[in-house]
């Protein structure tokens, strides 16, 4: 760690890639969710990398690595339960009203502006009339992401299309 | 999601972005030069508002264990907020716990100065708001110092680091200004002396909840 805050990248790279399965193995023991544990493994990493001038060589690596691990999984939980209870709130999917399959122009033309993960989800939900778990499982990502997706989805239509 | 080539990626990003980093001097050092700091503000500064019997009080017992208590007290404070800079440092108990009794001694000091039952509001608050003054201008270049130096580390508890720094910073400046104020006075110090650093710790505490994280979002460079 010496070295790369000196600037060798070759000796940051084997530090890296000496740390990660470490890190890695460390952060199973908490994290069950393989999504969590890359969202958690790359906020470590990315911290360590802004915090390496903090690193002192005389004392020991492991509890400056780990004290950087354990801030980034509770920082990761605490987010993790902020959204859950966001997303309990819309766990009832507000309608959209749609006539048969022929839907307005107004409303393709607002779709077309929405971001590609809210359309996707949008449609999925609301054209070809999947469940939450489907669309979830369609689109690779948890079932209250989805929610939030098509929340915003809902949201940002009502402000496209005026009502 | 752990396929090589996501945290190989990961990693060839930080390695191109690994530029030569000016490495944080040890927290007892960076103290030393905080303390520095507070000395200079109170020798410039405190120098103008000293109390004209201050020789006298020098020769006071209590009024010296009730300074150095203070001192000790402030200056740990300060260390161990750098300290919280830095991932990994765990607070030591010896220090914690001279903390907590230095501080016990300062209040219980405080409570043994009489009580002056004939202010009026207007005399009260006149002294007090010269103290608050005071205390404001003393305090303003150490807590800012100690709270950019707490920014250049990386505070992963961004609220207690702060809250530490504001009560060092308040803390030694309260001993400036018992160097400084002539009224011995219960109320007086209690209100316009021991209140200031509750309320500039919680301050800072906030404070440093919101701006010190940054630390994460910028690089250290």
């Amino acid at each position: 760690m010496a070295r790369a805050q000196a600037g060798d990248r070759d000796a940051y790279r084997s530090l890296l890639e000496e740390i990660g399965p470490i890190v890695l193995g460390w952060l199973r023991r908490w994290l069950t969710d393989a999504e969590d544990l890359a969202d958690v493994y790359q906020d470590t990493l990315v911290h360590l990398h802004r915090a390496r001038h903090t690193y002192d060589p005389t004392r020991a690596f492991e509890p400056w690595l780990f004290a950087i691990a354990r801030n980034a999984a509770a920082d990761h939980g605490r987010r993790r339960r902020r959204r859950r209870a966001w997303e309990t709130a819309v766990d009832d999917l507000p309608e959209v009203a749609m006539e048969g399959e022929a839907f307005e122009p107004a409303l393709a033309e607002a779709l077309r502006a929405l971001p590609r993960p809210q359309r996707e989800a949008f449609t999925m939900l609301k054209l070809e009339g999947l469940s939450v778990g489907d669309a979830a499982a369609r689109a690779g990502v948890s079932p209250g992401a989805l929610k939030v997706r098509a929340h915003r989805a809902y949201k940002a239509l009502r402000a496209l299309l005026g009502s | 999601m752990q396929e090589p080539s996501w945290q190989d990626e990961l990693i060839d990003r930080l390695v191109t972005d690994a530029r030569p980093v000016r490495r944080l001097w040890r927290p007892e050092v960076r103290l030393l030069v905080w303390l520095a700091v507070v000395a200079l503000v109170a020798i410039v500064v405190g120098e103008r508002f000293v109390r004209s019997d201050l020789e006298r009080k020098l020769q006071s017992p209590s009024f010296l264990i009730e300074v150095a208590a203070m001192l000790v007290a402030g200056g740990l404070l300060g260390l161990e907020a750098l300290r919280t800079a830095v991932p990994g440092y765990r607070h030591s108990r010896v220090t914690v716990g001279t903390i907590i009794a230095t501080l016990t001694i300062v209040a219980l000091l405080q409570l043994r100065q009489p009580i002056h039952w004939g202010w009026t509001a207007d005399v009260f608050f006149q002294f007090g708001l010269l103290c608050l003054w005071r205390t404001a201008v003393l305090v303003a270049v150490p807590w800012v110092w100690l709270l950019v130096a707490l920014r250049r580390g990386a505070p992963l508890a961004s609220g207690r680091a702060a809250a530490l720094a504001g009560a060092a910073a308040f803390g030694l400046t309260f001993v400036v200004m018992r160097s400084c104020c002539r009224t011995e006075e219960l109320m007086h110090l209690g209100v316009f002396h021991v209140l200031p650093v509750l309320v500039g710790t919680a301050l800072s505490a906030g404070l440093g909840a919101l701006l010190l994280p940054r630390w994460r979002s910028s690089s250290p460079a």
